[in-house]
């Protein structure tokens, strides 16, 4: 009964779309503001059908309902509770389902919170929102239905895949589903603006934190994403340029050229074609890596839907969007007047070239991701684009960037001048010297390019810091002074310059575990000792055991440093019997310069021999550290003052207490 | 309708009804009518970018001919935005209004329910896992709690004592027939530490890792087939699985020939015959083998007449007992378990019917055996003392 009503719900929800898409846009258009006022209630309709529907299949999973083909495909009576609710989202259907729970809840918050946006414009938004919600709803009920029900029911579920059943994985998805369906949010203004035909200043506005949010929760999921290759796959790696993560990073990409360029828009009006353009481009991005990962056409650790009739229908939604917004876009975009004029050394010179940056980055890694499966299609041979090609072209790429990144926020609007700029920033080239110089000085080994990259770090940090002296006056003005500018710092100020020393702290760590990475690969026997890095790993011995539904090899090491004990590290090797598959839990000790990180493989053999694989990690976690720090810019920004000005007084004078409220 | 179906559509006109008055309400009170002009909207959002040039005019971060400019731009885009402003007309008080409140009313809930009924299965109720756990045996569910309770006890008892073996074995089929494989697998684990060579034991070992890995007959399973084979040529149920393993292999025709010879050794009536030919079958469709062209092994042949000569002698004394190796084959056919133990409660319920007319000890011992696996301890009892008094 409660699977039926899931379904049930699933089916209402997709008729409610259909007339939030529909009366609400010609309400906006006929300027009828009853059919417009339909827009709200149904968002808000939507959000509690989904959410009642992603219940009822949650309720499935978790009593076992085996007559659920989902549940019986993707569970197993044996898994522990939390896999049981994370195998809701760990497949093609139930993700789906969790995709179109996200983009309901953001629709019905621009029904709570889009008070301040002007009727006309809400009302299209949340029915282009509803267009892209009929889409997944078809797609769902016809080809990918989580509530198909099978009979009798089976014995027991075929469980989920070993590697998924992992705490980062679980909370993975939810959050880089946030950030891709967030972008609808951008897309949605972005078609929004375009059948109004006005994109300006205040528009950016509105959208922004909209655009900020989706961008904070992406940033989460792609490093949750990483951190998760780094503990789970055993390799000491943290980024493989898998299909897969590029999927993630192309939308993070265009994305953060969109948060970019729409400051310029709410600043100086200008630039409007090229942001609407980013907003089509970042939420494309983002259905094509949903796509990507779901339609199975991908094979990695990821792909676990194949089915050709979904593959087809993938084809056909990705035509209609992304065709859809560029052709309207083609029609619509060349009649958006600029206003603003600016010189190529300015504040919007250096977030041009931010954008140029990050939308080139973003077109290579699509290459690169797309052309195997071209020549794939096309019946030509199999080719794999690796890290080779990405390093090479993508990397190269971002070192300009990096270094104007410096440079961009003392840049003054309109017309600035970079001798001046870089006179304002001389602390910075000194310490970005002084630190190559001891780099050079240290690491005698290493690549050129790690050290490339720690300058640049070092750059980016002390020059963000400047900027922030500079505004607050640090030295130049009494201590209390600059305190209190300090505090009263506009938070989305705050934002940037968090979202920037973040990034800094980031290359730090990619630097320092992409350049000086120390890895050790060999049979151990019980008692035997390996030094990776000045650190001596002695190898204490491995048992067997049983986990609740795996097999377990478990190595000991004991790590210590000139004589002192360090850590002890307890690596497993799991074997998943229903699956036959093996997974690995890599021991991992966060030391502030770098990651102990241990592995155990199988038995060698020789007598109490063991394969093992330990490496040290230089700076790794400064990677998602610095992550961290740039969510939490992200999150301060979003809580910006400007982004909550009340909407104007109602016309009609009958209602005075609403004047009266006005912001 | 089932109550079932009367909850679900009980259910759905709830929802309905909820979505429907949360989307008219509107429409109803007429709200929304009154709204601020467009560029009312504009206007409030540029006034703040003033005072926001004030501010940072104030903290120094702009000079006063910068902040001159930027005032000057904010203010051309007011005068803009006033130029071209659209008009929100008030909706028409006229009864307009009725016909789209009921266009909406009617096309939502009926569009939902008609494609609903095509896609779903409304008389269908869900199974909780525990619920068909719980009413798999046809018996009231007092039974269950009895049958779960003597087995939570005879777990209990067998910690303290690891080496009773007739325990172990209980407790391990009991297990397996309440489908929790995996404790199953390691109830047999220690059954077969303390009697390494009891062909049923070694079987039904290996069968319960297969159902606990879902039908995957690994290597260690396999290589426990291969025992019981050894102990007895004629196990059936060891014949089935290595046809298994060998199909999960690839070895199609290996299987066929594993499954040809057990169906040549097996008894016109055998139970599994059936499910056997099936097997076959789809073993033929797939790999496009005519499986008459297989011929049974000359070493099948042989055992199919012993097996003959014994069934002649064995049919004089008795005849049917819950065969074990029947109902568990099925078991791994799939077939579900309401059914399984439907059919276990049958042939008991022969048995018992058979006693009561012809007595032998030997019957009432197995009847008992039968009766504990179920948990009914009385009739168990009853049956003991039965067996005792024909001793």
């Amino acid at each position: 009964m409660i699977a039926e009503a899931g379904h049930f719900a699933l089916t209402l929800a997709l008729f409610v779309a259909i007339v939030q898409a529909t009366l609400p846009m010609f309400g906006a258009h006929r300027g009828n503001g009853l059919w417009m006022a339909m827009d709200r209630p149904s968002a808000i309709s939507q959000f509690l059908l989904i959410a009642f529907s992603f219940g009822c299949l949650t309720y499935s999973h978790v009593v076992s309902d085996f007559t659920v083909l989902n549940v019986v495909q993707n569970s197993h009576s044996l898994k522990p509770m939390l896999y049981k609710v994370a195998g809701v989202w760990g497949n093609h259907e139930g993700s789906l389902l969790l995709w179109v729970l996200i983009l309901a809840t953001f629709g019905s918050a621009v029904a709570f919170f889009g008070g301040n946006l002007p009727p006309t414009l809400r009302a299209r938004v949340l029915g282009v929102q509803a267009m892209i919600s009929i889409g997944f709803y078809l797609f769902m009920l016809l080809t990918s239905n989580p509530f198909e029900r099978i009979f009798p029911a089976a014995i027991d579920g075929q469980d989920m895949n070993p590697l998924l059943q992992d705490p980062g994985l679980a909370f993975h998805p939810p959050f880089l589903y946030l950030g891709y369906v967030g972008f609808s949010m951008a897309f949605s203004f972005a078609i929004a603006a375009l059948i109004e035909g006005r994109v300006d200043a205040a528009w950016a506005r509105w959208v922004r934190p909209w655009t900020l949010a989706a961008w904070s929760f992406l940033t989460v999921g792609v490093a949750l994403g990483s951190w998760w290759a780094y503990y789970e796959l055993g390799w000491g790696g943290w980024w493989f340029w898998d299909p897969v993560e590029n999927a993630s990073f192309m939308p993070w990409l265009a994305g953060t050229a969109l948060l970019h360029s729409a400051i310029v828009v709410e600043k100086r009006d200008t630039m409007k074609t090229w942001t609407i353009f980013l907003a089509i481009l970042a939420f494309s991005m983002s259905l094509l890596g949903t796509f990507l990962v779901r339609s199975g056409v991908l094979t990695s650790v990821h792909a676990f839907a194949t089915d050709p009739e979904r593959g087809v229908f993938i084809l056909i939604l990705l035509m209609i969007v992304i065709g859809g917004s560029l052709a309207l876009f083609a029609v619509r975009g060349p009649a958006l007047r600029s206003t603003g004029v600016f010189k190529p050394i300015s504040r919007e010179g250096g977030l041009l070239l931010n954008n140029l940056v990050m939308s080139t980055g973003c077109a290579v890694v699509l290459l690169g991701t797309l052309y195997p499966l071209f020549l794939d299609a096309i019946g030509g041979a199999k080719v794999s684009v690796g890290p080779p090609f990405f390093n090479s072209v993508f990397i190269p790429l971002t070192i300009p960037m990096f270094m104007a990144m410096g440079f961009g926020p003392v840049l003054s609007w309109k017309r600035s001048d970079l001798v001046q700029a870089s006179l304002r920033l001389k602390v910075a080239f000194i310490g970005t010297g002084v630190a190559i110089a001891a780099a050079w000085a240290f690491i005698s080994d290493g690549p050129f390019l790690a050290i490339i990259g720690l300058a640049l770090a070092v750059w980016l940090i002390i020059s963000t810091l400047v900027e922030l002296a500079e505004r607050i006056k640090l030295f130049r003005a009494p201590l209390g002074d600059s305190l209190s500018r300090l505090v009263r710092q506009p938070r989305s100020s705050w934002g940037m310059t968090l979202a920037h020393l973040g990034m800094g702290v980031a290359i730090a760590g990619m630097a320092g575990a992409g350049g000086w990475k120390v890895e050790s690969i060999q049979v151990m026997k019980p008692g035997e000792k390996v030094t990776v890095a000045g650190y001596e790993y002695t190898f204490k011995g491995a048992r067997e055991g049983q986990g609740p539904n795996y097999t377990i090899i478990e190595g000991t090491f004991t790590v210590t440093r000139d004589g002192a004990e360090i850590a002890t590290l307890k690596a497993e090797k799991r074997e998943y019997p229903v699956r036959q598959m093996p997974t690995t839990e890599a021991a991992i000790y966060s030391l502030f310069l770098g990651d102990l990180y241990a592995v155990i493989g199988d038995a060698d053999g020789v007598e109490g021999g063991y394969v093992t694989r330990l490496y040290f990690n230089p700076l790794v976690a400064w990677m998602w550290f610095g992550t961290l720090i740039m969510v939490l810019g992200g999150v301060i920004s979003i809580s910006d003052r400007r982004y909550r000005i009340g909407a104007p007084a109602k016309r009609a004078a009958k209602k005075p207490t609403a004047a009266a409220a006005k912001a | 309708m089932s109550v079932d179906a009367i909850q679900l559509w009980g259910l759905v006109a709830v929802l309905a009804a909820l979505v429907l008055l949360i989307m008219l309400w509107p429409l109803v009170k007429r709200r929304g009518g009154d709204v601020a002009p467009r560029e009312a909207y504009d206007i409030n959002v540029y006034k703040d970018q003033l005072l926001e040039i004030e501010a940072d005019l104030e903290r120094g971060l702009l000079s006063e001919d910068q902040g001159e400019a930027a005032r000057t731009e904010i203010k051309r885009r007011m005068l803009a935005c006033a130029e071209n402003s659209e008009a929100v007309t008030q909706a028409d008080p006229s009864g307009s209004n009725v016909l789209l409140i009921s266009a909406v009313a009617l096309f939502v809930p009926v569009g939902a329910v008609l494609l609903y009924l095509g896609l779903g299965n409304p008389g269908e109720p869900d199974q909780p896992l525990a619920e068909r756990k719980a009413h798999s045996i046809a018996a009231p569910s007092e039974q269950d709690t009895e049958i779960l309770e003597a087995t939570t006890k005879l777990a209990k008892h067998l910690e303290g004592n690891p080496d009773d073996l007739p325990g172990w074995r209980l407790l391990a089929r009991t297990y397996l027939t309440q489908g929790r494989y995996a404790d199953s697998v390691s109830a047999y684990a220690n059954a077969y530490r303390l009697s390494s060579n009891d062909q049923e034991i070694v079987v039904n070992y290996a069968e319960a890792m297969t159902l606990a890995s879902d039908a995957l007959v690994t290597d260690q399973s396999h290589a426990l087939f291969v025992k019981a084979l050894a102990l007895d040529a004629t196990n059936p149920k060891a014949r089935y699985y290595l046809g298994m393993y060998a199909v999960q292999h690839g070895d199609v025709r290996g299987a066929m020939q594993e499954w040809i010879n057990l169906a040549a050794m097996s008894p016109p009536d055998a139970p599994w015959l059936q499910i056997l030919d099936q097997q076959i079958g789809r073993a033929a469709k797939e790999s496009g083998i005519d499986p008459t062209t297989i011929e049974p092994s000359a070493e099948a042949k042989a055992l199919a007449l012993q097996i003959r000569d014994e069934i002649a002698r064995a049919q004089a004394e008795q005849a049917g007992a819950p065969e074990p190796t029947n109902e568990d084959v099925k078991a791994a056919m799939g077939m579900s378990e309401g059914d399984r133990n439907e059919m276990i409660r049958s042939m008991v319920q022969r048995l018992a019917d058979r006693m009561k007319e012809d007595p032998t000890m030997d019957g009432w011992l197995r009847l008992e055996k039968a009766y504990r696996v179920l948990g009914e301890t009385v009739l168990a009892d009853e049956a003991a003392a039965n067996a005792a008094k024909l001793r």
